[in-house]
C-alpha cells in the first residue's frame, strides 16, 4: 500500500495549528535529513544546524505546502536549499584559524571549541544505541528479524515482504512490529531514565 | 483498542503503511500524546541505526527534534487565530459580515472627533485647509499629527517651520530576519568532528532561533 497517508495526515494536522504533529515529522524525518545534508556540509555538528534550520524553514512554509508532492520530497528540496546558503554563508565568512588560543581576550567557548572538537559524549552515546540496537537484533527470531531487515535495509514494501517471505501482509505487519517493540524494549532497558522515559512517565 | 494494537498501528503508520482513515486518528493521538511521540521517535533511531546512519539520537537526548521543538516554542501554531476564532464564536460582538461597518464606524468616529478636535485648537485657515475635499481617511492622517505639525501644512507666513524628520536620523531598530546488522557510519574511520555549536544557536532568549553560527 506505501501511500503518503501518514505524513498528510500529520501534515494537514500542523496547518490546523496541531504543532505536535510537526515534532512527529521532525522525529521521523531528522536523521534523513541531517544524512542528506551531510553530503553537503561533511560536518556533523554544522548538518545538524543545517537540519534543525531547514526543519524550521519548513514548519513556516507549512501552510503554503499544498501536498502537491509527498512532503518528504517537498522537506529534500528545503534542506538542500538550505545547506546550499549554508556553503555560500560559510565561504563569505570563514572561519578566522589565526586564532590565539593562548590569548586571554579570545572568547572562552571559542577556545573550547577549538581545543575540543568533538563530543565524547555524542559519540558514546551513539555506539551504545547501536550495539544494544544489534544486540537486540542477535536476538530476535529469524522470522522477525529477517522481516525487518527487509523493510529497513531494503525498503520493500509490506506486500513485497509478504511475497518475499510467502506468508500475508498482516503476518509482516505484526513481525515488523514485534521486532520494533523488542528493540525497543532493550532501548528503554540500557537507557532507562532518559530516551524519554519521563515523558512516557508524565 | 488496547497498547499492542495502537502500537502495532504506529509501527504500520511508520512505515506508510496504514489505511488512510486509521492514520488520521492515529495522527490525531500521536500529536498529543508525548509517549507515543517517544515511541515513534525510537523507532526512527533504530532504523537510522540499522541504515548505519551517524549521529542517531534518541528522543530526548539533544537530538535535532529536541532543538527545533525548543526554537519553535515561541512561534504561534499554525491556524491557531482561525482555529480559536471558530472555536469562539459565542464570544463574538458581532456577526463576521458586520465587522467592515464596524471598522468603517470607527474610522468615522475617529474622523469626526479630530475635525472637532482642530476646530477648537487650531487656526481658522488650517481647519479650512484641513476641511478641503480630502476623503476621511485622509482626514484623520492629516489631523492625527501633534499641533505642530499641522501648523507646517497650513500656509500662513507666520507658521514656524518644524523639522518632520524627527527621528530619522536617529539609529534604526536591525531589522529582523553482517557481522553486524547495524551498518557501521560512513564516517566511523574519519574522526567526528562534533562541534558544540548549538549552544551559540540561543543567544540571549533560548526560544529565538538565530540561525547556525558560521
Amino acid at each position: 500500500m506505501t501511500t503518503d497517508a501518514s505524513d498528510t495526515s500529520l501534515v494537514q494536522r500542523v496547518q490546523r495549528g496541531d504543532r505536535g504533529a510537526f515534532d512527529a515529522l521532525v522525529l521521523k524525518y531528522q536523521h534523513k535529513v541531517v544524512k542528506l545534508v551531510m553530503r553537503y556540509v561533511r560536518n556533523p555538528a554544522e548538518a545538524e544546524d543545517v537540519a534543525q534550520e531547514a526543519f524550521i524553514k519548513a514548519y513556516r512554509a507549512l501552510p503554503n505546502f499544498r501536498g502537491d508532492s509527498a512532503f518528504y520530497t517537498w522537506l529534500y528540496r528545503i534542506a538542500i536549499n538550505t545547506a546550499k546558503n549554508a556553503i555560500v554563508a560559510r565561504d563569505r565568512n570563514p572561519v578566522d584559524f589565526d586564532l590565539d588560543l593562548t590569548d586571554p581576550d579570545e572568547p572562552y567557548d571559542m577556545q573550547n571549541r577549538l581545543k575540543d572538537p568533538d563530543t565524547p559524549e555524542g559519540l558514546v552515546l551513539t555506539d551504545e544505541i547501536r550495539s544494544t540496537v544489534n544486540a537486540a537484533m542477535e536476538a530476535l527470531p529469524e522470522d522477525l528479524r529477517t522481516a525487518i531487515v527487509l523493510r529497513e535495509l531494503e525498503g520493500l514494501s509490506y506486500e513485497d515482504i509478504a511475497a518475499r517471505m510467502g506468508c500475508p501482509v498482516g503476518t509482516v505487519r505484526s513481525r515488523i512490529f514485534r521486532a520494533r517493540e523488542a528493540i525497543d524494549s532493550r532501548l528503554r532497558e540500557v537507557f532507562e531514565g532518559g530516551l524519554g522515559r519521563a515523558e512516557e512517565l508524565g | 483498542m488496547n497498547n499492542e494494537e495502537r502500537d502495532s498501528q504506529l509501527s504500520a503508520m511508520f512505515d506508510d503503511e496504514l489505511p488512510a482513515g486509521e492514520c488520521e486518528l492515529l495522527a490525531r493521538r500521536l500529536a498529543r500524546d508525548p509517549a507515543l511521540q517517544a515511541r515513534w521517535g525510537r523507532y526512527a533511531a533504530i532504523g537510522a541505526c540499522l541504515k548505519g546512519q551517524a549521529g542517531v539520537r534518541l528522543p530526548g537526548h539533544d537530538s535535532v527534534a529536541d532543538h527545533v521543538r525548543i526554537a519553535l516554542g515561541g512561534e504561534p501554531a499554525h491556524g491557531a487565530s482561525a482555529l480559536e476564532q471558530s472555536q469562539s464564536g459565542a464570544g463574538r460582538l458581532m456577526p463576521r459580515w458586520l465587522m467592515p461597518l464596524g471598522m468603517v464606524g470607527s474610522a468615522a468616529a475617529v474622523a469626526a472627533f479630530a475635525i472637532v478636535w482642530m476646530r477648537t485648537q487650531a487656526p481658522a485657515g488650517v481647519v479650512a485647509q484641513a476641511q478641503a475635499p480630502a476623503a476621511p481617511s485622509a482626514q484623520v492622517s492629516q489631523a492625527a499629527p501633534p499641533p505642530a505639525l499641522v501648523a507646517q501644512t497650513a500656509p500662513a507666513p507666520q507658521a514656524t517651520p518644524v523639522d518632520v524628520t524627527l527621528g530619522s536620523s536617529a539609529p534604526l531598530a536591525r531589522s529582523r530576519e553482517r557481522d553486524s546488522y547495524v551498518l557501521p557510519p560512513p564516517s566511523l574511520n574519519a574522526p567526528m568532528v562534533l562541534l558544540p555549536t548549538r549552544d551559540a544557536n540561543y543567544q540571549g532568549n533560548p526560544v529565538q532561533y538565530l540561525g547556525p553560527v558560521h
